[in-house]
């Protein structure tokens, strides 16, 4: 119990020193870029809490989840198949090369081109930023099935199908589940970016207005929002793959 | 605890040829082997490493191609690991599904042939049963020690009620003392189930200790150098039985054709 | 010989697939801006004889590697330091963790206000997306350094210094080789992203003036150039990491 507290204690500290040096010094600022945080935080429950969520904060997160539960399922499924053919790699390979290596940011300019800036063409910008991380990742986890689990299906005589969904995807779950991750990473960073480049609504929007018509206390609010999210996502993100692939963590646990 | 009891199925080798062609050059690893397993016998490969023991164990179920012959189990020739044929490797910790638990690991090749819920449920409780793997069901396989890692990677062989079970070393790498109980536990299921047993080892006692019948690999390439009896009949015992003088005889035997023709 | 075979010309295939189906698409969606194959090639050649598009490009790799540069040198020392406390390590866990997922686009509005539409503010922006991953990892080598090898030193009465010398900076390189192998890539892409959002210079920048100009053609013709871009960067990165691997020996 009081070893805990300790831990909490020791973790902790350091983030509630800086909170309030970050209090005291800004208190008297006159500084045009540093508010004082008093004022960030009236206007941050102002704003957040939670005035502009319906309007600013779930149009983003829709987009973001649409966008990727598209490009991410399609992504394993055909990532999956990819990686089971030697020919189709030969095939594809160079394409999906230079596709994945195009930033996924790059391709929000065409597709406001292409459908406007509406959600339409935000929801698709993320879905197809979405899909390569993750494509990625799968190719080369179902190229990588471990040669004794293979000769395994087929003594059982796993058909093709069988042994792609039912030992190499798990087998390789470790490391589809870290392009997964990248993918929402890439999503996240989409997201705001097409809101920045032409968007009336969303967290970017407000952030980047705020910052254009110069409402310096605004515009924090907005980033402090941000942060906070693309840190939530992360943490939230572990935590399933950590229960989800708690197999992988105790096989290496007790291996290593 | 009831068995249905069932035959072992036969096993021939005809003139068995392989030859690895890619990467390089060729090279020739068995030559001409030839053998008759009869249902239910008890047959152990011994070798020294490198000879091409497992090449033979994968070429008979049907995991590699032959290169030239034939391998007929019950009369069929072997093109892909055939119904009846189950195998339990020797990398206990990479052959089980680490993120399945024992019970599902013995259940998906069952679940996967579509065999109705209530026979699976029962079939890997009498697996699980039968390998003495009580009360693990719902752990994870690295959870487990090695032998109990390789008891249901058995279990799940038995599982799918093969008429042939084959071997690769399967206790290559766990301790002596659990070599010894993983001996006997199959001894026990061949005598349960009657089913044909072949074993790859390098290990002339495990050999002699376990089989009807003793194969002898030796060359490059490898040919059969001996195939040899062993009248010690069965039940067996580790410490009687390996007492035995004959055992020791066979045993000499085994070793002067190893070591003497390298 | 590799060349002979006629499989490594198969992915000729796809190219092949993509220009007729992409061509199909333009002719079917000519009320779109989606222009055809040729007018992008074309688009692309007179861009490529162009001064501004070389110094365009110029410019968005100088930022990506003087942002990157400095951030490295910034990360090391302060990763070195907090990596070999184990009170600093667990202080500043929850801080490092929380800023090294936060993206670089997310600080964009204040940096840009700061510094205007300057190198000075894509340089900042890039220190930023390249800064904490490089010190999370550097601490981590650290912590990682072989506990054995660390009692063996001692045993020899080694100082300090040569503890640090022959037992921890060896463990943590191959960290800092990573998290500067993962940092190359987010410099280039922080450092377009800074053009295309914060109109700072570089080929990020000329792309959006395309994009918001109408001039579909560039804009598609912008896109293949990140692409080879892209490729660039990635092979510079799967280089380095064949070294790392041949330093540890792998
Ligand atoms: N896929 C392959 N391609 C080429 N050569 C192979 C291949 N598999 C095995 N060999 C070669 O065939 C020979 C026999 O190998 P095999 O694994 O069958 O021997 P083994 O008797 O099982 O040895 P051990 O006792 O070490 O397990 C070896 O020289 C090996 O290098
Ligand atoms: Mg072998």
């Amino acid at each position: 119990m009081l070893a805990l507290l300790r831990r909490f204690l020791i973790s902790s500290w350091l983030v509630v020193a800086l909170l309030l040096l970050w209090w005291k010094v800004s208190a008297n600022s006159e500084n045009y870029f540093w508010p004082p945080l008093s004022q960030i935080a009236t206007q941050f429950k102002a704003n957040w809490l939670f005035t502009n969520v319906v309007e600013d904060v779930i149009p983003s997160l829709k987009n973001l989840a649409i966008g990727y539960i598209i490009g991410a399922p399609c992504a394993v499924v055909v990532g999956a198949h990819l990686g089971l053919s030697e020919i189709a790699q030969k095939i594809f390979s160079p394409l999906v090369n230079f596709f994945r290596s195009i930033p996924g940011v790059a391709l929000v300019p065409i597709f406001i081109m292409l459908f406007g800036i509406g959600d339409e063409s935000r929801r698709v910008s993320i879905a197809v930023a979405v899909f390569f991380p993750t494509l990625i990742a799968t190719v080369e986890a179902v190229r990588s099935s471990d040669a004794v689990l293979m000769d395994v299906s087929r003594s059982f005589r796993f058909s093709a199908f069988q042994s792609l969904w039912r030992v190499r995807v798990p087998s390789g779950a470790p490391m589809i589940s870290s392009g997964l991750q990248v993918s929402l990473q890439v999503g996240f960073i989409v997201m705001i970016v097409s809101e920045m480049l032409g968007a009336f609504r969303g967290l970017g929007a407000f952030t980047v207005e705020a910052q254009q018509s110069f409402m310096i206390i605004d515009m924090w609010t907005g980033i402090i929002v941000l942060g906070i999210l693309g840190y939530i996502f992360n943490v939230i993100f572990e935590l399933v793959e950590k229960r989800a692939l708690r197999w992988y963590r105790g096989q290496k646990g007790l291996t290593s | 605890m009831t068995h249905p009891m069932r035959t072992g199925a036969r096993l021939e080798l005809k003139d068995v040829t392989k030859t690895y062609t890619g990467h390089g050059e060729d090279k020739h690893v068995l030559d001409r082997i030839n053998c008759i397993v009869e249902p239910g016998e008890f047959l152990s490969i011994v070798g020294p490493s490198g000879v091409g023991k497992t090449t033979l164990l994968r070429l008979l179920t049907g995991l590699t191609p032959v290169t030239t012959g034939e391998i007929l189990l019950d009369g069929k020739p072997v093109t892909s690991p055939p119904e009846d044929l189950a195998i339990v490797l020797q990398e206990y910790t990479r052959s089980l599904m680490p993120w399945l638990t024992v019970e599902k690991n013995i259940e998906l090749p069952l679940k996967l042939k579509k065999i109705a819920k209530e026979e699976r449920r029962e079939r890997v409780q009498s697996a699980i049963i039968e390998v003495g793997l009580e009360g693990n069901d719902s752990r994870y396989p690295w959870q487990l020690s090695g032998g109990m890692q390789q008891r249901v990677a058995i279990a799940r062989a038995l599982a799918s009620r093969p008429r042939i079970l084959v071997m690769d070393e399967p206790f290559a790498s766990v301790d002596a003392q659990t070599r010894l109980d993983l001996e006997d536990l199959v001894l026990k299921v061949r005598d349960d189930f009657g089913i044909t047993t072949l074993l790859v080892t390098h290990d002339m006692d495990e050999a002699v200790y376990l089989a009807d019948r003793v194969l002898v690999l030796t060359g490059k390439p490898a040919h059969v150098a001996a195939e040899i009896a062993v009248p010690l009949g069965y039940p067996r015992n580790q410490v009687e039985t390996r007492a035995h003088p004959d055992f020791g005889h066979l045993r000499g035997e085994i070793y002067q054709l190893i070591r003497g023709k390298r | 010989m590799r060349f002979a075979n006629p499989k490594n010309w198969l992915w000729l295939i796809s190219l092949g697939g993509v220009v007729l189906i992409w061509q199909l698409v333009s002719v079917s969606l000519n009320d779109r801006p989606f222009p055809s194959v040729l007018k992008i090639s074309n688009a692309l050649s007179e861009m490529l004889q162009t001064g501004e598009f070389w110094g365009d490009l110029g410019v968005t790799f100088l930022i990506a590697m003087v942002g990157l540069i400095i951030g490295i040198a910034l990360a090391v020392p302060l990763g070195l330091l907090v990596g070999l406390s184990e009170f600093a390590f667990r202080s500043t866990k929850f801080i490092l963790d929380f800023l090294k997922v936060i993206p670089p686009i997310v600080v964009l509005p204040l940096v840009l206000l700061m510094f205007g539409t300057t190198i000075k503010f894509s340089v900042t922006l890039v220190v930023f997306g390249v800064l904490f991953s490089v010190i999370v990892q550097a601490t981590y080598g650290v912590r990682d350094t072989d506990p054995v090898l660390l009692d063996t030193l001692a045993a020899f009465n080694a100082s300090k210094y040569a503890r640090l010398k022959y037992a921890v900076l060896p463990s943590a390189l191959p960290f800092i080789a990573t998290g500067t192998k993962i940092a190359t890539s987010a410099a280039v892409i922080v450092s377009i992203v800074t053009g295309l959002v914060g109109s700072g210079p570089g080929l990020g920048h000329s792309l959006s003036v395309a994009q918001t100009g109408g001039n579909s053609p560039n804009v598609y013709a912008y896109v293949v150039v990140l692409g080879v871009v892209g490729i660039l960067v990635n092979l510079l990165v799967s280089a380095m990491d064949k070294r790392i691997i041949f330093w540890r020996g792998k």
